[in-house]
């Protein structure tokens, strides 16, 4: 369970995304910028992977991943990835705080 | 008769000084290995200089396009403070130092710029590893610092050689596997935090490009560069992820293969010279590597 790993897939997924559109939605520029700086202060945060709250961040990322993926082929489900997204930028500054 | 038994002490002088080295094929071996590792030690410690500067220079091109960033929310340098790079400078230069030593320990180095070659590997490791650098690899180095005269200097060599490549085998591996993470963009080293930091000024850069005429000529012009700053840095991310990679899996193969030649004389050479190979291929390839 990487939460580091698997946010450098939405990110990769999230920038294909931003590619297939012209031009580009700004929120979804707003959260890509978010979970790129997470990334980094991730690194820095030395987060405990047992604890409830990186369970929840990482369940989030997941769920957030698996519809991203999909929106890709499929825009009319962007508002829905977009909130999740939000979500786990919520949750990941959580847990670096 | 007295002719022939000075020509016979003679004989006997010239073997014990030149003599006693080691065989042709171990010195081909250390030389190689060391003049690869020196190479690569050398790369790695320009390089991590070179992703912290880019990592401020892509920082700034952020600060410049983005106007939500401010000085408060984004710190120009990232995760590579001066202390973290400094930390990695010296595994690198610790690598290096110890392919310079083992080169002149195969080469016909004279006994001064071997023990100043011995000397500086000493200080570097000391730098990268500190206390955790075992005193048993401490005197095998510090032989060589204090050895006085170059009587029996060959012999000396050879008996260095078969000290310290089996008493580093695994110091120096554990450099290579920290400079491995660090060029790694799987791991969280210094090479994947140059690469989000890239993918961040692309993502800003693309905003204002891909936005028709909502933003100013003159921004457009600031995000261009950005752009090219990002896409450089991003390929060239790439390409030191894959010969970095392959170079530092071939050098741990022939770190493993010159203990073994030193201790076998008859042992396959292959490994150090797939290393050498590629060590060249890594060196002809960063040349063209645009910053």
């Amino acid at each position: 369970m990487d939460l580091g790993k698997e946010l450098q897939g939405l990110i990769r997924d999230m920038e294909k995304l931003r590619d297939s559109q012209q031009p580009p939605d700004d929120r979804l520029l707003e959260l890509l910028d978010r979970l790129c700086q997470q990334k980094l202060d991730l690194v820095k945060a030395r987060i405990d992977f047992t604890t409830d709250k990186y369970q929840g961040a990482f369940a989030a990322l997941k769920d957030a991943a698996a519809i991203t993926r999909g929106v890709i082929s499929d825009l009319t489900k962007l508002e829905e990835a977009l909130r999740k997204i939000a979500k786990v930028v919520g949750k990941i500054a959580d847990l670096i705080d | 008769m007295r002719r022939v038994y000075c020509w016979l002490i003679c004989q006997f002088c010239i073997m014990m000084l030149g003599g006693c080295g080691l065989p042709r094929n171990q010195i081909a071996a250390t030389h190689a290995f060391g003049n690869a590792t020196a190479i690569l030690g050398a790369l790695g410690e320009e390089e991590f200089v070179g992703i912290r500067q880019g990592i401020i220079d892509m920082n700034a091109g952020l600060l410049a396009l983005d106007s939500a960033k401010t000085t408060a929310n984004l710190t120009l340098e990232g995760p590579t403070s001066m202390a973290a790079t400094a930390k990695r400078v010296a595994s690198a230069k610790a690598l290096k130092n110890y392919g310079e030593l083992l080169l002149a320990l195969a080469t016909a180095e004279p006994q001064v710029g071997l023990q100043k070659a011995a000397q500086a590997f000493a200080d570097s490791m000391n730098s990268a590893l500190g206390d955790e650098w075992a005193q048993a690899q401490q005197h095998a180095v510090a032989e060589i610092i204090t050895g006085a005269g170059s009587l029996f200097l060959e012999r000396k060599k050879a008996s260095a050689v078969r000290r310290i490549v089996p008493a580093y085998e695994k110091p120096v591996d554990e450099l290579a596997s920290l400079l491995a993470t660090d060029f790694s963009l799987d791991e969280e080293g210094f090479l994947q935090a140059y690469d989000i930091t890239a993918r961040r000024l692309k993502n800003a850069a693309i905003r204002v490009i891909n936005s028709g005429t909502r933003y100013s000529l003159a921004e457009r012009d600031s995000a261009v560069r950005g752009y090219r700053m990002a896409e450089t840095a991003l390929a060239r991310a790439a390409e030191l992820q894959g010969r970095f990679a392959a170079s530092i899996e071939t050098f741990r193969k022939a770190n493993r293969g010159l203990a073994e030649a030193i201790k076998n004389r008859e042992y396959d050479l292959n490994d150090i010279k797939d290393y050498a190979k590629q060590i060249r291929a890594l060196a002809d390839a960063y040349q063209v590597l645009t910053r």
